[in-house]
């Protein structure tokens, strides 16, 4: 009876103990912005991975061949080999090419706001019966070639995912060098608004999704209301706004950061706050 | 305790500490504080049009509003020699990279259409070359010969829409235009555009004008004149040339301002041998004595909203800025630095109070704000003096004067934050500028 009674609370401070050990050890570092990258390797081990999907590589790329995340890191130098060079989608390249003309100008002898320009046309969207069509009649002519294409696609994907494992074991918490050169990079795209009234309130947060090679993904202005706050009623802030965007856009591509790192970057949160 | 409220207990534990260990997205998060405060690149084509008549005209309307928005110090204006892009219609969406190339931040493109002999359409759009889409896209209509006030309105509309604050190149600056030598100078009022060109004398050359000064919601000035030696205070419409005599004034009178709503006059006038502020409602041209210190009160100015008045002071002993409400009470000294401040005015933006410093034998034109701090020089010279603001309350204006015999005079400006010092092209020498607000 004693022994049960003991039993209990011994094996709940066990308990306590082993999953507290663990919760306290797999839990991740806060980066360091001051901190200063030692070139040792240490690898963290990640507790989960967050690779969605895992591909089947091409048959060059014998995925059991390369070393295991949790030993040794992968070095990016083969990479290149197998994998074929991401290209960035060329945004602006149709919308240019295809000028398209603007609403005629609105008569009025005052002056007078012109309407924005319709969009640029969407790339065009997929068919899906058409592609089935395709796949149908490749599948019946040439399964061969049907086999090459999807082959090539997941070699690419594999290499994504094979960056993001990495980075995942790697850990975020050597990202200093990283935050340093994005920043000495804006400094001289981004122009503060000096002229503002209430300058240094003007702060503004940013979402930034970056691809392969610095390109920029996408570029979304977030907690906009609480930042905005800050100083209400100001009329700068459109501007503000537009000029922390704007400086992201003419910084890129942002081919410095290192690629190795790939999953550290590919997602950044700015916040531009003017110190003048 | 039950067993199973313990097993329970244990398993809550664990969930709780399997849920705590998840990786939290690693996201990089990068303060930037540092930006860089360079001129804002711009490229400007002439503008299009289809007859060589219409052509040389939308070169000049280019040329002024390159020439605008340089001035300002908040923009570079590209050299049209380096552009890639030669656009033939402003209807479509210019090629981004391009302009891209070029460095270039923001594109104007405009055209120019003769509708009829009197009426010319001037048009433009205006582009955020980074991020691909029109800002804004702007039409006026108006005779050939006005095409130059059209540019500065397009240049305020460019302005606007890249620094977020309204612009000041549809406005006019009066002056002193003042001819001969120092011993025998002839001192006339004139007018001109804020960039100087259409110069425009306003009288007749037998005045003997002083301290013109602009309402800050017309075009009409006041100012004073000493014909036969007598201080009479004048209202000059500009539109119409009306003039009105406002009143004659015993005694020294100094430095008439108008109020924001124009409605009445401040002043000082000295009244048995105490200069003191009065206001004078120009409707009932009443006056009302709004200072009765012993010491020697001057240069009145209203803040915008017309709730409070700056003016400067001798009673503590040096000459200091004072400010209080509209109808004299709460009187607040405002300056605390070396030197005597005196000519303060109030920014037509509020923020501001200019005034003029003189120490050691220098006079400067400085800033501070309407309570006194962040006081900041930002001109020093010989002489310095008769601060103005720009409509926007970003530049101010002022004279300054040389040593020496020939004591030449010239107009100059400087933007609030010290930076963009030049002078104001003038027919000749001038002083006592004055700035108007926009054109209507």
């Amino acid at each position: 009876m004693l022994g049960i009674k003991l039993g209990l609370p011994i094996s709940l401070a066990l308990h306590i103990g082993v999953f507290g050990g663990f919760t306290f050890f797999a839990a991740e570092a806060k980066p360091l912005s001051e901190a200063k990258v030692i070139p040792v390797e240490i690898l963290t081990i990640a507790p989960e991975t967050n690779v969605s999907a895992a591909i089947k590589p091409p048959k060059k790329v014998v995925l059991k061949e390369q070393p295991d995340i949790m030993t040794a890191p992968t070095p990016m130098e083969n990479a290149p080999e197998v994998a074929p060079e991401v290209k960035t989608p060329p945004k602006e390249q149709p919308v240019e090419k295809q000028a398209e003309v603007i609403p005629e100008l609105i008569e009025d002898s005052e002056p007078i706001e012109v309407p924005e320009p319709d969009p640029a046309p969407e790339p065009p969207s997929f068919d899906l019966d058409a592609l089935s069509g395709l796949i149908d009649k490749t599948r019946e002519t040439a399964p061969e070639a049907n086999q090459q294409v999807v082959l090539q696609s997941e070699t690419a994907q594999a290499r994504y995912a094979d960056v993001a494992r990495r980075a995942e074991g790697e850990g975020s918490g050597l990202a200093a060098t990283e935050a340093d050169l994005v920043a000495n990079a804006m400094y001289k795209c981004w122009r503060m608004p000096a002229a503002a009234q209430d300058a240094e309130n003007l702060q503004v947060r940013l979402n930034v999704k970056l691809v392969i090679g610095g390109h920029v993904e996408s570029v979304t202005l977030i907690d906009q209301a609480a930042s905005r706050r800050l100083s209400p009623g100001n009329t700068y802030w459109d501007v503000a706004e537009r000029s922390a965007i704007a400086a992201v856009n003419k910084c890129a591509p942002y081919d410095f950061l290192p690629e190795a790192r790939y999953g550290i970057w590919r997602e950044l949160i700015l916040n531009l706050r003017p110190q003048l | 305790m039950t067993r199973l409220t313990r097993i329970f207990s244990l398993f809550t534990i664990w969930v709780l500490g399997l849920l705590l260990s998840l990786p939290a997205h690693a996201q990089l998060e990068i303060d930037i504080t540092k930006g860089n405060l360079d001129p804002v690149q711009i490229a400007i084509p002439d503008f299009l049009a289809a007859t060589q008549t219409e052509r040389d005209l939308g070169a000049e309307i280019a040329g002024v509003i390159r020439a605008d928005l340089e001035r300002s110090g908040l923009f570079k204006s590209l050299d049209p020699a380096s552009f890639l892009e030669t656009q033939t219609n402003i209807d479509y969406k210019p090629t981004f990279a391009d302009w891209r190339v070029i460095k270039s931040d923001a594109l104007v493109s405009g055209r120019i259409k003769t509708e009829s002999a009197s009426r010319i359409l001037v048009e433009f759009r205006l582009w955020d070359v980074f991020a691909g889409q029109q800002l804004k896209g702007v039409r006026f209509a108006t005779t050939p010969e006005n095409w130059r006030r059209t540019a500065h309105k397009a240049s305020d509309a460019i302005y606007e829409a890249l620094t977020g604050e309204s612009g000041y190149f549809d406005s006019r600056i009066v002056f002193i235009d003042q001819r001969g030598p120092k011993t025998d100078r002839k001192k006339r009022l004139a007018i001109m555009d804020q960039d100087g060109e259409n110069p425009v004398y306003l009288l007749g050359g037998s005045d003997l004008v002083l301290t013109p000064r602009f309402s800050p919601s017309s075009q009409k000035i006041v100012y004073m004149s000493y014909e036969n030696s007598d201080p009479h205070i004048y209202l000059l419409d500009i539109e119409t040339g009306r003039r009105e005599l406002l009143g004659d004034f015993p005694g020294m009178t100094y430095a008439p301002h108008l109020s924001p709503d124009g409605n009445s006059l401040i002043l000082t006038m000295a009244r048995r041998g105490n200069s003191d502020i009065y206001v004078m409602d120009l409707r009932s041209r009443s006056t009302t004595r709004l200072t009765t210190d012993p010491a020697v009160d001057v240069s009145a100015s209203y803040s915008p909203d017309g709730k409070k008045i700056v003016f400067s002071s001798d009673r503590s002993g040096s000459i200091q800025l004072y400010t209080m409400n509209a109808n004299g009470k709460s009187v607040k000294r405002i300056s605390f630095g070396e030197g005597r401040y005196s000519a303060p005015t109030w920014s037509p933006r509020g923020d501001k109070i200019a005034f003029v410093r003189s120490l050691n034998g220098k006079f400067g034109i400085g800033v501070m704000d309407v309570d006194g701090k962040n006081a900041r020089i930002l001109t020093e010279s010989y002489m310095d003096e008769s601060p103005t603001w720009s409509p926007n309350g970003r530049v101010i204006i002022f004279s300054r004067e040389y040593r020496g015999s020939a004591g030449r005079t010239e107009v100059w400006s400087v933007d609030l934050t010290g930076q963009n010092l030049r002078r104001v092209e003038t027919p000749g020498m001038a002083s006592d500028p004055a700035w108007s607000p926009l054109l209507p």
